[in-house]
């Protein structure tokens, strides 16, 4: 469905990381002042607020508007997991899109627990058995895919040394220094193939986003396109965390997720230029990488080899160190992501810019079986 | 969790399996055919309400898997474990725990064949769960 471009008027994020008692309500009080203060609005402007988190407790939203003024807007908290920020930023574009409101913002909170995430998602038989963990899907997809295409224990590592190595330049990551993929692989094994410096920590932050109607003027970065989809029966292996599958064609999550946001924005994987992407674990960046259309299936290994996925390559993902550097506070990450690029794309990124960056990318996967794709571009 | 297995182990959820011979019990759509596991009454493939219990083939091959080294939240076993996913043959996959002397053996494509097996549950009684075993090529 043809979707009118909506402004990304001002963005801000919290750091992502550890921030002792700091409550994840006033973290999205911080990012949503600076994405107010990006955008040159005052709080009262804004129309309507959607609050994405999974961990905040009831009326997350609404307690972020008690700090910062209740000025009597809807209010709306959004839980997708890990895409829960993509889920925000459809109904804000939504909301705009069917002309209820002119100026809405989204933001993403969280302040989560340490170690593998308990999560009410599996039933609780599944509990005590030991197949309610969710990096275990993780662990599936990679090793079939090193399986069926070769995919090395290295090339793995070599996703996390690049985007530890883009880290050093984001002041606002958990983690800011490189590790060597010799490093990524004397760590300790998790869930096999996948070693504890392959896979993202859970962590707090928050990041917001202010959108907004109307033509975009020179130099102003819009959202053309978004997609939305869900993992269906056919998927065996996936954040829908399956007790069972069928056995018969299907195209996954991400592919069609990305389909409709590339037709909704009138370009193709190759019109890209940055890409921030859910590399939740190092294995799941380099599936992702085909399932958006950067190579071919099979050709996520090599990419990240040749170096195209680096800063100063043919098509850089995760400048930002991704989720394996800030970690993934994830009501937060998705929201984290539509920052970076908007920050890339208006040439503001520093040292970690990726030159001449107009069309981006941001991916996010959550439990549930669900993705989000969002395409953004400098008018 | 009511009624107790053979040697005194509780099934981890009623209906999963049947204890002689040992099988995974799935539902089979009245209207469509589409098997399920576990069981439930509406059909995720025609949303038909109305479904026969059926015994899911007892032997499969890996289709994929993981050896998991820490152990999870509220977790009864010990670690490393495997889990996995199964082929069966007849249409379905299922997500299993993989059993092995040697975890090594664990391999995708490998056959595996189900045995019920017990974990020790809260209060030290006994949880029976279900697995495969990898067997010979
Ligand atoms: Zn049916």
């Amino acid at each position: 469905m043809a979707m009118e471009p909506t402004v990304v008027s001002g963005v801000g994020m919290h750091p992502f990381g550890r921030f002792g008692d700091k409550s994840p309500i006033e973290m999205g009080v911080e990012a949503l002042r600076e994405a107010l203060a990006d955008a040159g609005i005052a709080w009262g402007e804004v129309d309507a607020l959607f609050c994405a988190h999974m961990y905040a407790g009831t009326g997350a939203g609404h307690k972020i508007a008690t700090a910062i003024g209740r000025t009597g807007i809807p209010i709306v908290n959004v839980e997708n997991a890990c895409s829960s920020g993509g889920a925000a930023v459809s109904v804000a574009r939504q909301a705009i899109a069917s002309g209820e409101h002119g100026v809405v913002a989204a933001v993403g909170i969280e302040k989560m627990p340490r170690g593998f995430m308990k999560m009410d998602y599996f039933e609780p038989w599944r509990e005590p058995i030991g197949h309610a963990v969710n990096p275990v899907q993780f662990a599936y997809a990679i090793q079939r895919h090193m399986y069926e295409y070769g995919t090395t224990e290295r090339q793995l590592a070599l996703v996390a040394e690049k985007n530890h190595r883009h880290s050093v330049h984001n002041p606002r990551a958990m983690y800011q220094k490189e590790i060597s993929a010799e490093e990524v692989l004397a760590s300790r094994m998790v869930v096999d193939p996948l070693r504890l410096l392959m896979l993202c920590t859970p962590d707090e932050g928050a990041a917001a986003a202010i959108l907004r109607a109307g033509d975009a003027r020179p130099g102003d970065v819009s959202v053309v396109g978004q997609g939305m989809a869900t993992a269906m029966r056919s998927q065996a292996i996936g954040e829908h965390m399956p007790t069972d599958s069928t056995i018969e064609p299907d195209v996954p999550v991400s592919r069609r997720a990305a389909q409709k946001a590339y037709e909704q924005a009138g370009l193709g994987p190759d019109d890209l230029d940055v890409i921030e992407l859910q590399d939740t674990d190092a294995g799941t960046e380099i599936i992702a990488t085909e399932e958006l259309g950067l190579c071919a299936p099979g050709e996520g290994g090599p990419l990240v080899e040749s170096g195209a996925t680096t800063i100063g390559g043919r098509i850089p993902v995760n400048p930002s160190g991704g989720l394996l550097s800030k970690g993934e506070p994830v009501g937060a990450s998705a929201l984290g992501q539509v920052f970076e690029v908007v920050t890339q794309l208006r040439g503001r990124a520093g040292a970690r810019q990726v030159e001449g960056a107009r069309t981006g990318l941001t991916h996010a996967l959550g439990a549930g079986g669900n993705c989000s794709v969002i395409v953004l571009q400098r008018s | 969790m009511s009624e107790v297995a053979q040697g005194g182990a509780t099934p981890v959820r009623e209906g999963l399996f049947r204890e002689d011979p040992p099988a995974l019990l799935g539902a089979r759509c009245e209207n469509c055919g589409a098997l399920r596991f576990p069981a439930l009454a509406v059909c995720a493939r025609c949303q038909h309400e109305g479904a026969s219990e059926v015994a899911l083939p007892d032997q499969g091959r890996v289709f994929t898997y993981t050896i998991v080294h820490a152990p999870p939240p509220g977790y009864a076993g010990e670690v490393p474990y495997a889990l996995g996913v199964v082929e069966l043959g007849d249409g379905l996959r299922v997500a299993a725990t993989l059993l092995a002397e040697d975890l090594a053996a664990v391999r995708i494509s490998a056959p595996c064949r189900l045995e019920l097996f017990d974990l020790a549950g809260e209060d030290g009684a006994a949880l029976r769960t279900y697995g495969f075993r990898i067997g010979e090529e």
